[in-house]
């Protein structure tokens, strides 16, 4: 018996990454997203002013060479407050998702794995809370635990659960009625392997997809209730609360509102866009 | 694969008889529908012989794969399994799952009818043939990498090396059955259930396959569990066959034994099914009707609403299995005074 020349496992680019590499709205939209991205991480380290230094002096202009985007109502620079949403926004998004993906996908995956009365309790309970109005859901949090962009991203992450649950419960029936489930059984994999090994990378596909789309809901969540003045709270800049500041300046000057309203805009349609492109490639 | 031809007969039961691996003793497995109780296998006995292949035959809805699933002990949660189950001994039935989680792989293995559909499809074959050596022996993935290509050109696969970086989808049905063989060997396990290993592979790639699943259990020295609907290979690779209907062992004999001399009907029937060129060239035996659906199984012979030989008698109690001849069982009130040889034949 000859052994052949050493090889590895192969670790190589899947055949959905060549197929979303090879789509150019697709990689755009990740190209733009890193940018806002970049936009927003800047803001850590530096802004072209203090998002929240007040200059009476200078209260609501259009833009000019020393402030790029114009200043707003108590005369913060646009552009700085813009660079602190976007990380703000960021940030948001992140804790809902993870929120969403710990509930969503873990219980989603008890459900499909044991099925049964398991299946039957949670699928119950998932229902319940769809059924629950989410911006009456989302204010109820809030009044419960206080107005703040912790508890408004916690209301929105509950509030996506039960997308995931179901993706996640649905695909990994799916995945567990496949023969290679049972031949891994037949190899002696207990639950955490066959649910980690087997399961998990066989639904990432659709998970990948769906996260795309709920970073835009959550987004959009959070812009929101941060107009309403249930989320981010001054003087934190948030999108929203840009957009709410433009609104009430709207008789007085009708720029301040734009710069908000348009990374709003182009972000979630970056994100739309994104999340097409994936469910492409993924053949889903 | 039709025509018949015997490898020579390996020494099994005539000097010493070799350990007994697998035995199984009034195996029953009942699921629950509509509020009652419903078997689907029941008083199903048999061994399988370290070295030895034994051959489960029987038509579609007969209990083969139930069978097999008990003796895995991978029935679904819903299935009630009640008899024994002993591999070396050790009974199987009611062990804690993560002992038999132990077991599964390392001496019991599996390989079924599908075999892409039973790989991983995001996995290289390579990764899961070695994922299931590091689980077993513990060893480094550098050494469980170097073995993965070592089975894989042990079953044959030219190129192993390049072979082993492939996803299923690269490669051919046969090839994908290699593989997993050559997983199901991968932790040397003493016994071998094949479940339909050769059904849906091209008739010219099943004989490859048989003949690798053969050299292997020479090489091993392991038992296998043969499950087929398949005739021709029986009476080629098996040294005993036994013959399920409806649920039921109706008769186990050695292979030549039962080729040449059957003595249940279904057993007649089924080989008079199956094109003999030398026989009868033009006539193929059918047996009319279909198996009972598990509801309708009876306490009598489930044979004789499709039986040309059924007498009263049969439909009336119980039918006892019975030892006719050395090693040869049977489940029929009339075993021995029947002439099968042109039984179905309408």
């Amino acid at each position: 018996m000859t052994i052949p020349h050493a090889s590895r496992p192969r670790r190589g680019r899947s055949r959905a990454m060549n197929r979303f590499w090879a789509d150019r709205a697709g990689v755009a939209a990740l190209v733009l997203l890193g940018v806002v991205l970049l936009f927003g991480a800047l803001s850590l380290v530096w802004t072209p002013y203090d998002p929240t230094a007040q200059s009476l002096a200078d209260r609501v202009s259009s833009p000019s060479s020393a402030h790029w985007l114009g200043t707003d109502n108590t005369g913060r620079d646009i552009l700085s407050r813009l660079m602190q949403a976007t990380w703000t926004a960021t940030y948001a998004s992140l804790l809902a998702l993870v929120i969403a993906l710990v509930g969503g996908v873990g219980v989603g995956l008890l459900a499909g794995y044991f099925r049964g009365p398991v299946d039957r309790l949670l699928s119950q309970l998932n229902d319940v809370l769809m059924s629950l109005p989410p911006l009456l859901f989302a204010v109820g949090i809030i009044g419960a635990l206080g107005p703040s962009l912790r508890n408004a991203m916690i209301a929105i992450g509950v509030l996506l659960i039960p997308r995931f649950f179901r993706l996640t419960r649905i695909t990994t029936i799916e995945v567990m009625n496949e023969d290679f489930v049972e031949a891994a059984r037949s190899a002696g994999a207990g639950a955490g392997r066959i649910v980690g090994r087997h399961v998990v990378p066989n639904i990432l596909a659709p998970l990948t997809t769906q996260v795309s789309f709920a970073a835009s809901v959550a987004i959009v969540g959070e812009a929101s209730l941060s107009f309403l003045g249930l989320g981010v709270q001054p003087p934190t800049a948030s999108w929203g609360g840009m957009t709410k500041d433009g609104f009430e300046l709207l008789s007085e000057n009708g720029w301040v509102i734009i710069p908000p309203s348009v990374i709003l805009v182009v972000t979630i349609l970056t994100l739309s866009l994104l999340s097409d492109s994936l469910r492409d490639a993924n053949g889903r | 694969m039709g025509h018949i031809t015997r490898a020579p007969e390996p020494a099994a039961h005539d000097d010493v008889t070799p350990p007994v691996l697998l035995d199984v003793r009034g195996l029953r497995v009942e699921v629950t529908q509509a509020e009652s109780l419903i078997s689907l296998v029941d008083d199903v006995s048999f061994t399988v012989a370290a070295g030895e292949t034994v051959g489960l035959v029987g038509e579609s809805g007969s209990g083969k794969t139930v069978t097999s699933l008990a003796v895995m002990q991978l029935l679904p949660r819903a299935a009630v399994l009640s008899g024994s189950v002993r591999l070396h001994g050790q009974e199987l039935v009611g062990r804690p799952r993560r002992e038999l989680d132990r077991l599964r792989g390392s001496q019991l293995s599996m390989i079924f009818q599908e075999a892409r559909r039973s790989l991983n499809p995001v996995f290289t074959v390579g990764s899961q043939i070695s994922e299931s050596i590091r689980r077993h022996k513990g060893v480094s993935r550098t050494d469980a990498w170097a073995r993965t290509v070592e089975l894989l050109d042990l079953v044959r696969i030219p190129d192993a090396g390049r072979r082993a970086q492939q996803y299923p989808h690269e490669l051919s049905g046969g090839m994908c059955q290699r593989v997993m063989l050559a997983m199901a060997l991968a932790c040397e396990p003493d016994l071998l259930i094949a479940d339909e290993p050769t059904t849906a592979l091209d008739v010219t790639v099943q004989r490859e396959v048989l003949s690798l699943i053969k050299e292997a259990q020479l090489e091993f020295g392991l038992g296998l569990l043969l499950i087929t609907h398949d005739l021709g290979v029986v009476a080629e690779v098996c040294d005993r066959a036994i013959v399920m209907y409806a649920g039921r062992v109706v008769e186990s004999a050695p292979v030549m034994d039962l080729f040449d001399r059957p003595q249940h009907p279904y057993t007649a029937g089924l080989e008079h099914s199956m094109p003999d060129p030398v026989r009868h060239a033009s006539k193929l035996g059918t047996i009319p009707g279909t198996v009972p659906p598990a509801p309708d199984f009876t306490d009598s012979c489930r044979f004789a609403p499709r039986c040309p030989y059924e007498l009263p008698e049969c439909t009336m109690g119980p039918i006892p299995i019975e030892t006719t001849a050395p090693l040869h069982d049977v489940r029929c009130i009339r075993a021995g005074t029947l002439d099968l040889s042109e039984a179905f034949y309408a």
